[in-house]
Order: structure tokens, then C-alpha cells, then sequence
């Protein structure tokens, strides 16, 4: 299976009289994206701001991140936005250095935050691309869940709405991503064959009946399963939390090992998996993940992530337990959360853990002139421990005491960020 | 750029007051520096001053620690210090454990910058190195110029609030609290790199150590429950209705006591379950699936238990520091063992 990924060059984001690409430049007809969006009968009204790398501009309440894509030969987000149907093959579209950015009007005790400038833009891709921002403000009344799935969809709507613009125009870059089926896929015998097992979500939050995980699942009750690389970079999972959607996009492991494929290893494909709550289901997920990766892609290593809190480090390390069992070599990657609690579920077996960084790691964001998608945050600036969460409310223009993992993007938990960490 | 005001503590041997024989002398602050202070305001420069000595024998120090401190920190106060520089201590333990502990009391009663020096084997750098700064003096007084050039250097930085830099940039040792920096590759590079070399058979290192715990060998079964007196306990974060305590509902520091004499059933609308790592809705729906009390009642009026203790401990579990939850624990365990209790069922989340 082989997608093309067009990478169309965008060096700004304008508003202007009809959504299209002229020269570079994207101008997005804010009206008709406006229309488009307040179809949600949730949403009282949409505002649709732009905010550039380098402004003095702070985007707050986060939700979710969207990269602009446009499928040439079938649905976009089948599932979730378009009705059924497959991804992964074929032609996309991509607006390179853009993003949508959902936020969230009901988490108004959120930290969530993306700065267009200052020290924040150190850490996160997603300081640097030109946002296109979704304030939709709830109707009196509307459910906070179905609202937040409301903006999910939205911001996959303004995301395939803009990149419909790219539709007739030459890429300035193009990527391949191709993988055989599975039986074919036999590289040479001296480079090992590396798998990744992702499990997509935790259950310790459980998903909405109406959510659309994967392919428009709610994955409730999902089992191990193979699936193509393709699906996750090209619109067939979008997280239901602690992760953007663009980070499966854009998906740090899948690439590096399509980058790696045929050098130093061979990508023999990827097993996805949720964790869920009980032992017992934890067990048969993580022992039919491995499984898998040893008896149907014949792995000899396996890297493994996760996605939400320390629950899932459970499954995690139960992964590279039945892995190491089954005579594959495994690595995680996993994300540190306190400085001084360190990774608790560590067996004495596990000795290949990769760190992307520490979330409560203290960072201060200056005083901004402009915020977008809300007027204050709920922060303590004189508490760093932020032991009364929520209590002090502050102009969101302000000077914030955050902690790094406040900041969109500076730390992904499927293997993105520029950090590691070192003990003090 | 303002001075800093710092003091310096020393015990009776380095202040020159004496040796062993004078390790029972009193606590004590004068004006100005003694001895190694000379070193030490040579490090320090231009940038700081060293206003008062305070010293005290280390036999003292140890049979009054309490006392010690208070009246050592009341002193200090007069000086209006901005830095606490103690030692270096060496190997010597008593002394390193009254250079932790003044260090420890200055942060947090005066809020002023602290900086000790002994060897990372003195009793005294396990007691403290987790809430101070300790530079790793050695364990003989060789390196006394050099752990002062140190000391001096880290304390000004501590002092102006800079940023502190890695543990073997600035020489001190490292207090087991995690910090980011940047790194040359990806995680997800770094994470294939590791598994290629492990594959190799090549070397490679973990970025994440596992924790240390310290073993509990299980208590034996009970031979009869029918005289059992039986606990119940939760880290699943029961609380009464509206959190009164305002238990953290996660990285907790405490926990909560219910008394349940004569509740029979945990109404929904008299507890809530505060907890940051699950959805709670169900334990909030109906809170005898998270603390099992109407069953528990049932064994009890059955007479399959003796009896049932009448106080619910709960805390709220996730993302708990280790060492604060072993405090909790042990503090739970000795109440129920001093209230008689035999058996605790133990329902986490």
C-alpha cells in the first residue's frame, strides 16, 4: 500500500474573499468556514481567528490540533467526518506549517496553551506553523461531552475545508510511505525487523458511546489488531486525549521507521491496541500484541508507546515483558510526569526506556499582547506546586509560571519533543 | 548588582574553638568570618559577604537539635541573610547532619538560599540531599579550597535565583528530582537507536532508572476470621460529600478519616470520590463499589467477620510520590494496629 504525502509549501494564512492557494499564501474565506461550522447544532457561534509564528499571541484552552489534509481519492477522516471508507492509500494533500487548532470554551480551568513567540516556541512544533484557531462557544445548556466531540469534529472540518484548497496544487515536496502486505514483506535477512505496538488509548478515561477513536470507533472493547502504517498518518485515528491528532499524522515512530526501512532495520509493521482496565483484559491485550508482532510480523524488536496517564505504564511494561518472553528485543518510550515520583511500574526485567521529557517541569511564558480563545486562566502564578488547581484566575496576557507540559505540543507521549531529562 | 549576605556555619573544630574535647559547646553567631571562611569569601568574590559565623559543637547540636536550630535560626535572622552556606563537613556525621538540617531550616523558615558541603557517604547527604543543595565535599578536608570555590559558586546562583545547572556541572549531588533538557536526537530516534543496539548485542543505557523500594515481608494469614476485626481502606479518594478535608485528588501529602458507626450503606449523596486517574463517575454513583461497606455489614450481621472497624482511611492515590506514600501508609498501619484491628482490605482504583 502506498500513499503519497503532497506537501504543499503555505508561507502565510490570510483571510480573504474565497478559500484558496495564490502563490504561497492561503486565504481562507472566513465566512463560509464560519457557516460551515455553526451547522453544529451544539454551537451558539464560531469564531475563526489566524495567529502567525512570532506574534505576540497566546492560544489558550487546547483541545485538539489538526493538520490541514485533503484526500484526493476518497473520504477524509472516514468515520469521524466523512462517512465510511478508507485511508492511507493514494494521494493527500498536506499544508506544510499549518495547523488547526480546536479549543475547548467549557475547560476554563484548562493550561493548555500554544505561545507564537518566547521560550514556549523552543519546545513545540505547533508554535511554529500558522494556526487557524475554532472558538466555537456552546449553546445555553449543551452537554460538555458532546460539546468537546462537537469542536473534534470541527476542527477536522476547518482542517479538510482549507486543505481542499491544495486539491490543484503542484507540491513543493512529496513523501512516500509504502509497505507491502504483510506475507511480502521480506526485506534482507542481516537487517532485524522492527515492529511498533501502539496502544491508541486508556480506558482509565473511557470514551464517549458517540466518540470516534479509529476509523469512527468508539474502541471500546478494541482488540490487538495489524494495521497498516498508513491509517494512522493519513486520517484514520484521531486521540480521544493526552495526545493531538496531529502527532498521529504526524507520527514520530511510524516515520522514523519508514526513514530507517531498508538501511539499518525493516519496518515489519504495527499493531494497534488500547489498554484497557482490568487485569484480566489487560493481560490478553498486552500477550495478543506481542503475539502478534512475533507470529504475524515476524518481529525481532518491538517499540512500544502509550497514550494517557500511569495506568497505561502497566500495559506498557506487561508489553515488553511478553515481548522479551517471546524472544524479541523491546524499547519504550515513555513520558515522566513528576520530577520526584519517577516511573513506578518499572520491572527489574526493564532496562530500554526512552523519556520524550518531564511534564512538571517548570517553564514561564512572558506577557503576551493578544490571546485567542479565551480572556483568562485559572493559575497561581506565586504557587508553583499549583496546590489549589483552579483557585486564582489571572488575565490569560499575563506572565504565566507553567509547567512544560502546559505548553501544546513541547511534549508528545508517542515519541515528540526535543527533550530527554537528567536527575538533580 | 546587590551583595549577598551570607553566614557560614561551622562546627567547633573548623570555628577553632576545639577539638572533640569542645564538642559540647553551645551554639554560637559572631560577626565576620573564621577559618574556612576565608576560602569561602575568596570564592565568593565581589558578589556576596560574609556578615556572621555561626557555629555550635556537633555533640550539642545532636543531644538539642530542636533547640539548636531555633535559636541558630532566630540569630541568623538579626543578620538578614540571603544565603546559609554550612561546611564542608567531610565524613564527619554529626556534623553533616547539623549542616543539613540548619541548611533545610533556613529555606524554610528564613526562605533565604542554602548550600552545604560533606561527602556524598555522610549520613548526612542521605538525610538531606533531597531538599538542599549538598556539593560532594570528599571525606577527608583535601578538597576543602576547592568544595568552598563550589559551594560559593552554586550559592550565589541559589541566592540571585539563577538556573542550576546538572549535578556534575556545579558539584553537587544529585537530590533525585528530574529535570529536562534538550537532547541531540528525537525520542522516537533514540528509542529505535536503543532497540538496534540492544539487538546488536551493543551497548546501550536506559533514560529512565527503576525505583527503589524497599521490600515488606506480608503479615501471615488470619487463622479465624470469625474474631477478625476487620479495616477497610481505599487510596480510590472516598470522600464525605464536598471534600471538606480538601483531600488531593491526586499527588496526595494526607489522607482522611470516615467514621461509619451505624451506617450500614455509603449513600451517594453523603461521599464523592475525588481521584485524578479514573473516571469516578461509577465509585460517585454508588460508593460501596469503590469501599465494599454494604457487604462488609452483611459478613458482619452474618457473623463470617468479628467485626468491622468504624473508621474508613482514604486517600486519593494517583501519581503519589513514593515517599509520601509510605509515610501515609505507615501512618495508617499504626492506627489501625493501635485500634486493634486484625485484617484491611485494601480497595484501590
Amino acid at each position: 500500500m502506498r500513499l503519497e504525502l503532497g506537501l504543499v509549501n503555505i508561507t502565510n494564512v490570510r483571510f480573504g474573499a474565497c478559500t484558496e492557494i495564490v502563490r504561497d499564501e492561503l486565504f481562507i474565506d472566513r465566512a463560509a468556514l464560519i457557516a460551515q461550522l455553526e451547522q453544529e447544532p451544539l454551537f451558539e457561534r464560531v469564531e475563526i481567528e489566524l495567529a502567525h509564528p512570532g506574534d505576540s499571541c497566546r492560544i489558550l484552552r487546547v483541545l485538539d490540533v489538526v493538520e490541514p489534509r485533503y484526500r484526493l481519492n476518497g473520504a477524509n477522516f472516514p468515520g469521524a467526518l466523512d462517512p465510511n471508507g478508507l485511508v492511507g492509500e493514494g494521494e493527500t494533500r498536506a499544508l506544510k506549517d499549518v495547523a488547526v487548532v480546536e479549543t475547548d470554551q467549557f475547560a476554563t480551568q484548562s493550561r493548555s496553551i500554544i505561545d507564537m513567540s518566547g521560550p514556549a516556541v523552543e519546545y513545540s512544533p505547533l508554535c511554529h506553523t500558522h494556526n487557524i484557531i475554532v472558538v466555537a462557544h456552546p449553546k445555553p445548556g449543551a452537554d460538555k461531552a458532546d460539546y468537546r466531540l462537537a469542536v473534534k469534529r470541527a476542527g477536522l472540518k476547518a482542517a479538510t475545508y482549507v486543505a481542499a484548497a491544495a486539491r490543484n496544487v503542484a507540491p513543493s515536496e512529496k513523501r512516500i510511505f509504502e509497505l507491502p502486505p504483510v506475507a511480502a514483506n521480506q526485506g534482507p535477512k542481516e537487517l532485524p525487523r522492527i515492529a511498533y505496538i501502539f496502544p491508541m488509548h486508556s480506558h482509565q478515561h473511557p470514551t464517549q458511546q458517540n466518540e470516534t477513536v479509529f476509523y469512527g470507533s468508539n474502541i471500546q472493547g478494541f482488540m490487538p489488531t495489524i494495521v497498516h502504517p498508513n491509517e494512522i498518518l493519513d486520517g484514520g485515528l484521531m486521540f480521544s486525549y493526552s495526545a493531538f491528532t496531529w502527532f498521529a499524522q504526524n507520527h514520530p515512530v511510524i516515520h522514523e521507521l519508514y526513514r530507517r526501512h531498508g538501511h539499518d532495520l525493516w519496518f515489519a509493521g504495527v499493531v494497534l491496541t488500547v489498554a484497557p482496565v482490568t487485569i484480566a483484559e489487560k493481560e490478553r491485550n498486552t500477550a495478543l500484541a506481542a503475539r502478534l508482532a512475533k507470529e504475524v510480523l515476524n518481529a525481532d524488536g518491538v517499540v512500544a508507546t502509550k497514550i494517557g496517564g500511569g495506568a497505561v505504564d502497566t500495559d506498557l511494561m506487561m508489553i515488553y515483558t511478553r515481548a522479551e518472553e517471546m524472544g524479541m528485543k523491546a524499547a519504550l518510550i515513555i513520558m515522566e510526569r513528576y520530577p520526584d515520583t519517577g516511573i513506578t511500574f518499572v520491572p527489574a526485567n526493564v532496562n530500554a526506556l526512552v523519556t520524550p521529557g518531564l511534564t512538571r517541569d517548570p517553564i514561564t511564558v512572558p506577557a503576551v499582547k493578544r490571546v485567542i480563545g479565551g480572556d483568562t486562566i485559572a493559575l497561581d502564578n506565586a504557587d508553583p506546586d499549583n496546590s489549589n488547581p483552579g483557585v486564582t484566575v489571572i488575565p490569560a496576557t499575563s506572565e504565566l509560571n507553567l509547567w512544560m507540559g502546559d505548553i501544546a505540543g513541547a511534549i508528545s507521549q508517542v515519541g515528540a519533543s526535543r527533550l530527554t531529562t537528567y536527575m538533580s | 548588582m546587590k551583595k549577598i549576605r551570607v553566614v557560614h556555619y561551622l562546627n567547633q573544630f573548623f570555628a577553632q574553638i576545639g577539638s572533640e574535647d569542645k564538642a559540647d559547646v553551645g551554639p554560637e553567631i559572631r560577626d565576620g568570618l573564621i577559618g574556612p571562611g576565608r576560602a569561602l569569601q575568596h570564592a565568593l568574590g565581589d558578589n556576596g559577604e560574609i556578615v556572621a559565623t555561626a557555629f555550635c559543637g556537633d555533640n550539642y547540636f545532636a543531644e538539642h537539635q530542636e533547640a539548636t536550630i531555633d535559636e541558630l535560626i532566630g540569630r541568623m535572622a538579626e543578620y538578614k541573610p540571603t544565603l546559609l552556606v554550612a561546611g564542608p563537613a567531610f565524613e564527619s556525621g554529626r556534623y553533616g547532619i547539623a549542616c543539613g538540617a540548619i541548611c533545610d531550616a533556613a529555606q524554610q523558615r528564613l526562605k533565604i538560599a542554602a548550600v552545604a558541603g560533606m561527602d556524598e557517604d555522610n549520613v548526612g547527604a542521605s538525610l538531606h540531599r533531597k531538599r538542599i543543595y549538598i556539593v560532594n565535599s570528599g571525606a577527608t578536608i583535601a578538597r576543602m579550597t576547592t568544595t568552598l570555590q563550589r559551594m560559593g559558586a552554586l550559592g550565589i546562583k541559589l541566592a540571585r535565583r539563577e538556573s542550576i545547572g546538572k549535578p556534575e556541572d556545579e558539584g553537587y549531588l544529585p537530590r533525585g528530582i528530574k529535570r529536562n533538557e534538550f537532547a541531540a536526537k528525537p525520542p522516537a530516534e533514540r528509542a529505535v537507536d536503543m532497540l538496534l543496539a540492544k539487538l546488536r548485542g551493543q551497548a546501550f543505557s536506559s533514560e529512565i532508572a527503576p525505583p527503589k523500594f524497599t521490600g515488606s515481608k506480608p503479615a501471615a494469614p488470619l487463622r479465624d476470621l470469625k474474631s477478625a476485626v476487620i479495616a477497610l481502606v481505599t487510596d480510590g479518594g472516598l470522600v464525605p460529600e464536598g471534600n471538606p478535608e480538601k483531600i488531593e485528588p491526586g499527588r496526595p501529602t494526607r489522607f482522611t478519616t470516615i467514621p461509619i458507626s451505624g451506617v450500614t450503606s455509603l449513600e451517594p449523596e453523603k461521599y464523592d470520590a475525588v481521584h485524578s486517574g479514573y473516571d469516578t463517575a461509577i465509585a460517585n454513583r454508588d460508593p460501596n463499589r469503590l469501599v465494599p461497606l454494604d457487604t462488609m455489614r452483611d459478613l458482619e450481621r452474618e457473623g463470617a467477620i468479628g467485626k468491622l472497624h468504624e473508621i474508613v482511611h482514604s486517600t486519593g492515590g494517583a501519581h503519589a510520590a513514593v515517599e509520601n506514600a509510605t509515610r501515609i501508609g505507615k501512618d495508617i498501619a499504626n492506627r489501625l494496629k493501635a485500634a486493634g484491628v486484625t485484617g484491611v482490605i485494601l480497595t484501590s482504583t
